[in-house]
This record gives structure tokens, C-alpha cells and sequence, in this order.
């Protein structure tokens, strides 16, 4: 089982960095080993230009989000902020949301004739901001990943307990203080955790830069990487891989740097005190000027964009002068289903999220057991496996298992059909499946299972009668979470489309380039649709959120 | 001929030698505390007994049967051991009501099902719970929680059951009644039992053997009276009750006999291990061995009261005698007057 983890794991990684050290592509008899594609790309103004702009946005979205987040954290758990209940469902939606199809509501909102943009301007004659910019990727990109910071800076804070709080404010201590010297100084594991993912994430962008930069032929390293395609008209695989590379050389120390951070600020979280019993800060006249900036947020990254999307599907078109009345319809939506495409690319969505993320669940499931079980040298090889795919943004693992799929022949055959795309989003998203896993696998204490082998239990009853039994509400709510991820995915499936393999996520990139703007705004209020009823149950049924 | 034997066992933790070559004999019907504080590895140990960890090395063996051999390699997991193990949280399952936690452990051993249903009422019977087989755990009391996981332990007859502090996690109160109670049932069933246990009136109430542990060690071993009333170390003798304890050096010996002083007083004792005179040496003598009377006398201190605190069954006074604090259990209020504390020379131990 180690090997066929290892195999599906590691092949992509393997063919990628055999691909980069070719001068042709690999299917071809005559290419050779070589550095030339290295020295291409290195070459190339436009890989520089794209490099620079990675590292803009990476460090500029993780300067925005991570004192949003940390202060948004602080608000919700820790002070009387009103509505926090309902509050806190809301700050996920961004993470479930599709970035290409937050993108795609922010050109409908505020984009150059977006309606917001159209009514500043019938207002002020003018409006003073330009979405195509790297400013406004940067931007959006950090307001978006502010729930990221959020959850864990939230889930520290919760660990902690407000007695030490407390203590600072029965010695005098105010509320900003406290929330200066006691609070903050507990968060900033969590805090410098979080930096670090957003970071990488920025590394990761994908959705957003290709919607908002190609207009102005702004390009970062993933969609340099995406463009490369066309650039040559031959299939320059070479450079697609060294790209890959470059990408993967960043994200590989990052990776490593966020495991030895979370398993410090997991120390951290370990000391926690005993009486968890909150009692909210008091914010006084600052109660309502924080809702207002939590309120703001929130229009701002989930509002807006959504009533693009939403608009600009119920409409035959928009610009200036348009009257909203006149111009409601749904056939876009019709419109769709004269699409076999499209219609199969909402099918395929919708099974590789239902069926193909339980079987996914399964999978996570089987190899956290034997990892869980087993407390040999293969455990840590196991642990070591599961970071590989984290590495890999989701358009390097479609690009490497497209790859895998020409290459081996054997599988050739799978490459037109879903189980492609269901091997490639299952690998992706691997580790925050075993995450999801082996945090259920945490709540079950260990005498319960030696509890059942004293009595008799061998190894196999013992998992069916014991630990699956005690793990059920948390691998049901593992694959309700699977499935979001699974149907909000985009990117790895943008080198596995073709007939058979569409799903809704890959679909509105492709279609995008062509500019069929109604259906794109169609499929991305689907989209939204089953994130937004997938949440619903899960929230429903208590899930929780939170990896 | 002893049901279990465990000789020279073994075991690290990390950097740790939790256990440092432990043995002892249980033999069938008996009882046997492993007593010690925490870190001295009785856990360990018996975990080691369970199967649940093997030991580095050493021999583990019940009645005929090696469960473990570190010179052959013989490991029996724990699964096919047979033995009864009782957690100290008692690791009920909390998706199984009473019944079929208890019927469980014959579910596996494929009891045929009438024989199955029949074998767990009646274990539950025994132990008083046949009212409850329909609960889940988490709607009983923590002392039914307790005897529920001892019906599972011992609804397939094992010939050794094993206790990891089977009552640590009951109040003061209950505890006492569920004491007695594991006792008696104990008897009744005529169970080899290993019970671990870091509160020594447990470890006398329960065994017929007290093994008392210290990191790693067998510090002494024998039954509770003696234990209690001949300790051979410091260890053992202040583990085993509630003590004064005063420092100062052998002055002469005579024969087991010697003399102690400090600073202002000067006590005869029996002397236990090898002090000489001029060693510092250690007097300990059992809180409700101090007697105190209004004369002085043979081995006596003067001595002011400066606390006493009725506690129901007893009473504890604080005296000062010096430099010296001394407590005193006495059943009665003492008469008033000038005080002294008597140290019997045969209660004084010198080590």
C-alpha cells in the first residue's frame, strides 16, 4: 500500500523533472537531455516580469491578510462584537468560493463597465480604480485570504482561555491593551503559521491574476506557466516543466517551513488552560464601528462579487444605459443545456464531488488507519509521501498527471474519462484530506482500541468495531468538506480538459478565453449554487469547518 | 506454583529506562498491588503484562504459556494473551449500551449467541447492574462505569485480570465502598488479580502482596502488614503512611539500637539499614505512633501544641518541639497541660 501511495504520488513529481531536463517533449523519439529549456526560461524577460509579480502579490496579499485576519480573529472570539454567530459561517464563504468565479464577479461588479463602477460613475463622473492592475489582484487576493488566517489564529485564541486576559484586566489593564501585550503575543505562532500558508498561497494564485491580468498582459508565475502553452505554437512541454519546477523549488521550503511552524504553535496551543470559559471583552462605543469594518469586508470579498456573478447571469447583457428590467431572462441557463459539454461538465462536477470525494474519504481513511495503526518506519514514510502533493499547485498536478497519463501507457485509456481528473484532485488535495482524517482519528483515545485488543479484538475488528464506528460523524463530515473542495476546484483540471473530463471549474477557464461571458456567468452561479448547499449541511450538521 | 511470573523486565521510554529489570510472582488467587509514584513505571509494566507494550527485555510468563521472552523473541500480542484488562478510565465504548460492551469480548471469541447473552447477564447481575443493559456509558454514574468495565474484563473467565487504578478516578467517598466491594468480588470469583496503584490504603486494601515500585525498581515487596510495620528503606517507609521525619546524625549504636541527635534533642531508634556514628541519618516515625503524655519520660520531648484540627474519625495536632514540627493523630482530644511527645524506640526508625 506504501507503494501504490509512493507510485501515485511521486510519478507526477518524477515525469516533471524528467520533462525539464529535455530539450523537446517527452513523446518525441529524438530529444535528448539537456539544459536548455533551464536556460530559456531563466532567459526570458517575461518569466522575470512574471517572477516579480509573483513576489508582489505573494507578499503584499500576506501583508493585507494576516493583520485583517488576526484582528478579525480577536473581534470574533475574544470581544462582544455583535453578531458573531452568524459572522463566523460567513468568514468561511471565501474559502469555498471558486477564485475564478470571485474573479469573474469582480470584472461583472467593478470592473471597467462593471455596475458599481457605471453607477460611480454616474455619480462622480469618475472611478478612481482600475481592476486590471497587479494592485487589485494583490489586493483582492489578500482580502480573500483573510479567512485562511482567520481559522487558525481563531482556533489558537479558543485553545488559550480568556483567563489570562482576565488577569490583565483585573490589574487595570484596557481593552486595546490587553489585546496588545496578553493576546497577541499568544497568537503569534499562529500568527507567523498563517504567513507562511498565505505566502505559499500567493505562490499557488491561479484564478485570479489569469482573469484579472490578462487584460493588461499582466502575468505571474502560474499563468506564465498556462500561457507558455500558446507561446510557441509546438507543444514546449520543456519549458512548461521548468516553470513547474521553479514554482515547486519555492513552494517545497515553504511546505517544510509551515510543518515546523504548526508543530510549534501546536505546542503552544498544548498549554492551554483549564477553565475555557470565555467572557467576551468589552469593546464599548468600538462595538459598532468593528461590525461596520467586518461588514465592509464582507461586502467587499463575498457581496460584491457574488451579485456580479448572479446579475450577470439573469441578463441578456450589460453596460451603459442598460435598464436592468428589460434585460432579465434565464436562457443562459437554457442556453446550457444545448451544450453537451457543458451539461456533462456539470454532471462530472457534480459525481467527482459527491462520489468521487467519498471514495476519496476512503482512500485518506485507509491510509491514516494503517499510518494510525501502525507505528513503524513506514508511518514516517507515509507522513513524508503526504506533504509531496502540497507542493504541487493544482495546475502542476493536472500538468504532471496529464503527463503520466500519455506517458504510461497501460493508463492511457483513463486519461478521456473522469477517473483522471478524480486521481489528480485526490492527490492534490491529499494532505488536507489526511489532516481531515487523522483529526478525527485524535478525538478517539487510544484505550478504546487497547481496550478491544485486551479483550480479544484482533487488528481488523478492532478498526471495524471500534475506531471506524467512533470516527463516522468525522469522515461524513470530512467528505462533505472534500466535496467543496472537489467542486470549487479549477486549476487542476485545466490540462486534463477535453471531452469526457470537463467540470465546471476548468470549464469557465477555457470558456473565459473565449469570451462567452453568459454562459461563464451560468456555470459560475451553478458553481456557487452547490458550494452554497454543500456549506449549508455541512454547517447544518455541524461540521467543523476548520481543518 | 505461580500463575504469572515476571523476571527481569526491561524497558525504555525515549531516553528513559522506565523499568530497570522488575520481577515478581503472583500465584494463583492471589492479589498484587504495584505500588509506586508516578515515574515509577508501574504502568509500564503492567502495559507490559497486557501486552500493549513489549519490554526491551526480560521474561513474562502465565502459569505455563511465555507471553514474552526477550532472549527468544517471543512477543504474544495482546489480542491473544486472554487476559482482563480494566483501564483507568475504564475505556467503555461509547457507541455500545452496557450489554454489548460486556458481550463484546464473546462476540469475538464467536460465543454461540444464547450462551453469549446468558454469560453477560449474569456477569452483569453479579456486579449489580442488571437494570441497566440498555444504557449507553455516558448515562451511568462513574462508579457503574467502573463495574461495567470489569464485567468486560472478566465475562470470559481470564486467568489473570489487571487493574490500572481502578478506583483513582471515583470520589473520596465512593471509593472507600468500591474498595471493599473489588475486594469482595475478587474473593468471590477467586481472581488472580494485578492491580496498579499509586495510594498505598488502596494498595493494602485490595492485595494480599504490595509490590512497591521505585524508577524502575522493586524497592521491597511482602504483604501489607509487613510493609507497612517493617519497611527496610526511607523509600518504603515514608511511602507507606503519614510520617514525622527528623534529620540529624547517629551519635552511638548499641547492637539494633541507636541514638540520633539534632539540635537540642536526642531520640533512641531502631536503626534499619547501616548508619554509623557521625553519619547524618533520617528518624521517621508514623503520625499516630507519636504518643503524647503530661510527664516526662524515656525518649520524650517537651513540646508546645501549636494546631489541632478535629477530622471526625481522629484528631491531628501540630506541636513544636524546637526546632522540630511533629505532627500527632490521636483519637481523643489530649488533656491539657504541659505536653510531651514520646517516640517509641521500636516505632523510631533510623535510616
Amino acid at each position: 500500500m506504501v507503494l501504490a501511495t509512493g507510485l501515485t504520488i511521486l510519478s507526477p513529481l518524477g515525469i516533471i523533472l524528467y520533462q525539464s531536463f529535455l530539450d523537446g517533449p517527452f513523446f518525441q523519439g529524438s530529444t535528448k537531455l539537456s539544459l536548455s529549456a533551464f536556460r530559456f526560461v531563466l532567459a526570458d524577460a517575461d518569466f522575470h516580469r512574471a517572477f516579480g509579480s509573483t513576489l508582489i502579490v505573494a507578499v503584499g496579499m500576506t501583508g493585507l491578510a494576516v493583520p485583517l485576519g488576526g484582528l478579525l480573529a480577536f473581534l470574533v472570539v475574544r470581544t462582544d462584537l455583535p453578531g458573531r454567530r452568524w459572522i463566523e459561517p460567513a468568514l468561511l464563504i471565501p474559502i469555498f468560493l471558486s477564485p475564478v468565479v470571485i474573479a469573474f464577479g469582480y470584472v461583472v461588479a467593478v470592473g471597467p463597465v462593471g455596475f458599481l463602477t457605471l453607477l460611480f460613475r454616474e455619480a462622480f463622473g469618475k472611478a478612481p480604480w482600475n481592476l486590471y492592475s497587479l494592485a487589485s489582484v494583490t489586493v483582492i487576493a489578500g482580502l480573500t485570504h483573510i479567512p485562511h488566517v482567520y481559522l487558525y489564529t481563531s482556533s489558537t485564541l479558543r485553545a488559550i482561555g480568556s483567563d489570562l486576559e482576565e488577569a490583565a484586566a483585573v490589574a487595570g489593564a484596557g481593552t486595546a491593551q490587553i489585546a496588545w501585550k496578553v493576546s497577541l503575543p499568544m497568537v503569534r505562532p499562529a500568527l507567523l503559521y498563517s504567513g507562511v500558508l498565505v505566502f505559499f498561497l500567493g505562490f499557488e494564485l491561479f484564478g485570479l491574476p489569469l482573469i484579472l491580468g490578462d487584460p493588461e498582459g499582466m502575468l505571474v508565475l502560474s499563468t506564465y506557466l498556462y500561457k507558455l502553452t500558446n507561446r510557441l505554437g509546438v507543444p514546449s512541454y520543456q519549458l512548461m516543466a521548468v516553470v513547474a519546477v521553479v514554482i515547486m523549488t519555492f513552494a517545497f521550503p515553504l511546505v517544510w517551513l509551515q510543518r515546523r511552524l504548526l508543530g510549534l504553535s501546536g505546542r503552544f496551543v498544548s498549554v492551554r488552560g483549564k477553565g475555557l470559559k470565555r467572557v467576551p471583552l468589552r469593546l464599548g462605543r468600538w462595538r459598532w464601528a468593528a461590525l461596520l469594518l467586518v461588514l465592509a469586508w464582507l461586502v467587499a470579498t463575498v457581496v460584491t462579487p457574488l451579485a456580479g456573478v448572479f446579475l450577470r447571469a439573469f441578463v441578456t447583457n450589460w453596460g451603459e444605459g442598460v435598464r436592468l428590467r428589460e434585460v432579465l431572462t434565464l436562457e443562459h441557463f437554457t442556453e446550457l443545456l444545448d451544450y453537451p459539454n457543458l451539461v456533462r461538465g456539470v454532471v462530472n462536477t457534480m459525481v467527482i464531488g459527491v462520489v468521487g470525494g467519498a471514495i476519496a474519504v476512503a482512500c485518506y481513511a485507509t491510509i491514516a488507519l494503517v499510518q494510525h495503526r501502525w507505528q513503524s518506519r513506514w508511518a514516517k514514510v507515509i507522513d513524508y509521501l503526504v506533504m509531496v502533493p502540497r507542493g504541487m499547485p493544482g495546475l502542476v498536478a493536472g500538468l504532471a498527471f496529464f503527463w503520466v497519463f500519455l506517458f504510461v501507457k497501460p493508463i492511457a485509456p483513463l486519461r478521456a474519462t473522469p477517473v483522471s481528473l478524480w486521481i489528480a484532485y485526490s492527490v492534490v488535495w491529499l494532505a488536507y484530506g489526511m489532516r481531515l482524517i487523522s483529526g478525527a482519528l485524535l478525538q478517539v483515545a487510544p484505550e478504546l482500541e487497547e481496550a478491544a485488543l485486551t479483550v480479544g479484538a484482533s487488528r481488523g475488528q478492532v478498526t471495524r468495531h471500534v475506531t471506524l464506528p467512533l470516527i463516522r460523524f468525522g469522515l461524513l463530515g470530512s467528505w462533505l468538506l472534500i466535496f467543496l473542495i472537489f467542486v470549487r476546484e479549477y486549476s487542476t483540471g485545466v490540462y486534463l480538459l477535453g471531452p469526457g473530463t470537463e467540470v465546471i471549474g476548468s470549464l469557465i477557464i477555457s470558456l473565459w478565453a473565449t469570451g462567452a461571458i453568459d454562459i461563464v456567468s451560468a456555470l459560475s452561479v451553478i458553481n456557487v449554487v452547490l458550494v452554497g448547499l454543500g456549506l449549508a449541511v455541512a454547517l447544518r450538521l455541524g461540521v467543523r469547518v476548520h481543518e | 506454583m505461580s500463575e504469572l511470573s515476571v523476571s527481569n523486565v526491561h524497558k525504555r521510554l525515549g531516553d528513559e529506562e522506565v523499568l530497570k529489570g522488575v520481577s515478581f510472582e503472583l500465584s494463583k488467587g492471589q492479589v498484587v498491588a504495584l505500588l509506586g509514584p508516578s515515574g515509577s513505571g508501574k504502568t509500564t509494566l503492567l502495559r507490559a503484562i497486557a501486552g500493549l507494550d513489549h519490554p526491551d527485555q526480560g521474561r513474562i510468563q502465565l502459569a505455563d504459556r511465555v507471553l514474552f521472552d526477550g532472549m527468544t523473541g517471543t512477543a504474544v500480542p495482546a489480542e491473544q494473551r486472554g487476559l482482563g484488562l480494566v483501564f483507568q478510565s475504564y475505556a467503555l465504548w461509547p457507541h455500545r449500551t452496557v450489554l454489548e460492551n460486556v458481550e463484546y469480548p464473546l462476540r469475538v471469541r464467536k460465543v454461540p449467541a444464547a450462551e453469549l447473552r446468558e454469560r453477560s447477564l449474569t456477569v452483569l447481575r453479579e456486579i449489580g447492574l442488571e437494570g441497566m443493559t440498555a444504557r449507553y456509558p455516558h448515562q451511568l454514574s462513574g462508579g457503574q462505569q467502573q463495574r461495567v468495565a470489569l464485567a468486560r474484563a472478566i465475562v470470559y473467565k481470564p486467568p489473570l485480570l489487571l487493574l490500572d487504578e481502578p478506583l483513582s478516578n471515583l470520589d473520596a467517598k465512593l471509593r472507600e465502598e468500591a474498595r471493599v466491594w473489588l475486594r469482595e468480588l475478587i474473593e468471590r470469583l477467586h481472581i488472580s488479580a494485578v492491580c496498579v496503584t499509586h495510594d498505598q490504603v488502596e494498595a493494602m486494601a485490595l492485595a494480599d502482596r504490595v509490590i512497591l515500585l521505585d524508577k524502575g525498581k522493586v524497592e521491597q515487596e511482602g504483604g501489607p502488614q509487613e510493609m507497612y510495620d517493617r519497611p527496610r528503606t526511607l523509600f518504603a517507609a515514608e511511602f507507606m503512611g503519614s510520617n514525622n521525619r527528623l534529620s540529624g546524625k547517629v551519635v552511638e549504636t548499641r547492637g539494633e539500637m541507636a541514638r540520633i541527635a539534632g539540635m537540642g534533642w536526642t531520640l533512641w531508634g531502631q536503626l534499619r539499614g547501616d548508619r554509623r556514628p557521625d553519619e547524618d541519618a533520617t528518624a521517621v516515625i508514623r503520625l499516630e505512633r507519636t504518643l503524647i503524655q503530661n510527664a516526662d519520660g524515656d525518649n520524650c520531648l517537651p513540646a508546645t501544641l501549636e494546631a489541632a484540627v478535629y477530622l471526625g474519625d481522629r484528631w491531628d495536632h501540630l506541636y513544636r518541639a524546637g526546632d522540630l514540627r511533629i505532627r500527632v493523630w490521636t483519637l481523643s482530644a489530649p488533656p491539657p497541660g504541659p505536653h510531651y511527645l514520646r517516640f517509641p524506640p521500636e516505632s523510631l526508625w533510623i535510616f
